[in-house]
């Protein structure tokens, strides 16, 4: 086990291969210097969104345009890179970009996220604790967690600038007046380093808590709207509440069928037109490594017959 | 009127501009998420006097033609001319224009509010000051506190006056506005981003 989870070494002849005809990592060094500088000023601003020139990339706008750039700006030939989507690494938008970068950078890719120096995700941040040291980009579609309350951009940067966010708590309390209790689930505002209110990209509220004082770097880009903002490792981030309703996350009465896990988040998985249903680790590196290590679901078993009997090997097509 | 370049001066930028610049930002930012936290970046570079290595790593990696760069050197100083080579960024006479500052004399440096602090709406167009001290240690110095540091790091920045302390005291207070500084020495640099507290 501990010589697997070993990191590989980035050099000698087990590199991917480089595409001819693009430069490193797709993007030129221009643009690569003008993304550099704004990460720059978004780590020196913690939670503000500072503009970019945002280019065209070989996928459309709302696949991660704005991450990738990020991570064509960060990465090089030692980097370890691991692409999640909705926590899994088996998922078109995952593999596509996994592959882009082994392509054009030539770079190791993985799907451990013990072993990733870059991890790029959509909608989760993985369930094993971040270490100080990775860098972590967010694929964010809608920047602005104001956008929605107020649309006139001009009038959110003033917000932004005095600070004045009330209209917020006020959407908040909102949302209790109606339903009793927050009902927003994913996208859920934070305020960082006590200073602006953040959109987390939409990963659900049960991650906002990772991002207090997470000791791996995050960076957060949004490409069809042309902004990158950052948190530092340890930096203040904090979900917002009132005090008589805190803020919560969501809890589920049952394990991962296939790991066990009582404290990760869980997928529902249809299982047939009768309405069964499966609970499983949305996070699939995560409930991998719990499988290799021994745990077991109530329903390990019989998923894994299942699988020999229709004779396919993957974890989640059942 | 714009000085010519003697290229038969010239000392060569990065071997690999694009393996190069890649390492060095990641040591820049590695050194601006981590305050205090000293790196090494352009080893291998032949600078031009005055500035040190990871200066000239430093203007290798972020200038260009978008940012117009201050320095406390005279418009005909050898260096600026290695600057414009290489980097081909425009020199301006005037700190407020600046997008990055060069300073390599610490003694007769403008009061940090010369430079851009950017304002209330796009606290982001402010100036990068790269400074060149004459020591950089983590032993003892000042005491760091903020985003990026789990509880503080210190930092010792040999050199600085007195009233530039006093200026970065008063520039703290008025966040998110301000400068950020990277200390740069031989090939060493550190950050200073205008959310750290500094004491001691």
């Amino acid at each position: 086990m501990k010589k697997q989870l070993k990191r590989q070494s980035n050099t000698g002849k087990d590199r991917p291969r480089i595409m001819a005809g693009y430069n490193f990592a797709y993007l030129d060094e221009q643009t690569k210097r003008m993304i550099r500088r704004t990460i720059l000023k978004a780590v020196a601003i913690p939670g503000y969104q500072v503009p970019f020139g945002s280019r065209e990339m070989p996928l459309p706008y709302g696949w991660g345009t704005g991450g990738i750039q990020v991570t064509a700006s960060l990465i090089g030939p030692e980097d370890t890179l691991k692409v999640i989507d909705q926590g899994a690494d088996d998922t078109t938008n995952a593999v596509s970009i996994r592959r882009f970068f082994s392509r054009t950078a030539g770079v190791h890719t993985t799907t451990r996220t013990r072993e990733a120096t870059i991890i790029q995700t959509r909608h989760r941040i993985p369930e094993t604790h971040l270490r100080n040291g990775q860098i972590i980009v967010y694929q964010v579609p809608i920047p602005e967690p104001l956008r929605f309350i107020e649309p006139r951009a001009k009038e959110v940067l003033r917000m932004h600038a005095l600070k004045e966010y009330g209209i917020m708590f006020v959407k908040l309390y909102e949302d209790i007046s109606r339903y009793g209790r927050i009902a927003k689930a994913f996208d859920y505002p934070v305020l960082v380093n006590d200073r602006y209110v953040m959109s987390p990209s939409p990963i659900p509220k049960f991650d906002n808590p990772k991002m207090d004082c997470m000791p791996a770097l995050q960076i957060f880009g949004a490409g069809r709207e042309k902004r990158i903002y950052s948190v530092p490792p340890y930096t203040k981030v904090k979900s917002l509440d009132f005090e008589d309703y805190p803020f919560e996350v969501e809890r589920w009465s049952r394990c991962c069928a296939l790991c066990g896990s009582d404290n990760s988040y869980l997928d529902e998985i249809i299982m047939d037109d009768r309405g069964s249903k499966l609970f499983v680790c949305s996070d699939t590196d995560h409930c991998n490594e719990r499988v290799a290590g021994g745990y077991k679901g109530n329903q390990a078993e019989s998923i894994e017959e299942a699988q020999i009997s229709t004779g396919t090997g993957a974890r989640k097509c059942a | 009127m714009v000085a010519t370049i003697d290229l038969n001066q010239m000392t060569p930028g990065f071997s690999d501009p694009v393996f190069n610049s890649q390492e060095t930002f990641r040591a820049i930012l590695g050194a601006m998420a981590h305050p205090g936290r000293i790196v090494t970046a352009g080893s291998a570079l032949d600078s031009p006097h005055p500035l040190n290595r990871a200066s000239a790593a430093v203007c290798l990696t972020l200038l260009d033609f978008e940012t117009p760069l201050w320095t406390d050197l005279d418009s005909d100083h050898m260096a600026i001319g290695w600057l414009r080579f290489h980097c081909g960024c425009p020199v301006v006479q005037n700190p407020s224009e600046a997008t990055f500052a060069m300073i390599t004399n610490n003694d007769a440096m403008p009061s940090l509010n010369k430079f851009k602090t950017g304002n209330d709406e796009c606290p982001e167009s402010s100036t990068t000051l790269i400074i060149q001290t004459s020591g950089l240690s983590s032993m003892d110095g000042k005491r760091l506190s903020g985003p990026g540091i789990e509880t503080f790091s210190t930092l010792k920045m040999e050199g600085l006056t007195e009233r530039f302390w006093q200026d970065r005291q008063i520039q703290f207070t008025m966040f998110p506005l301000g400068v950020d500084i990277l200390f740069t020495c031989e090939n060493t640099l550190a950050a200073l981003p205008r959310t750290v507290k500094v004491e001691g």
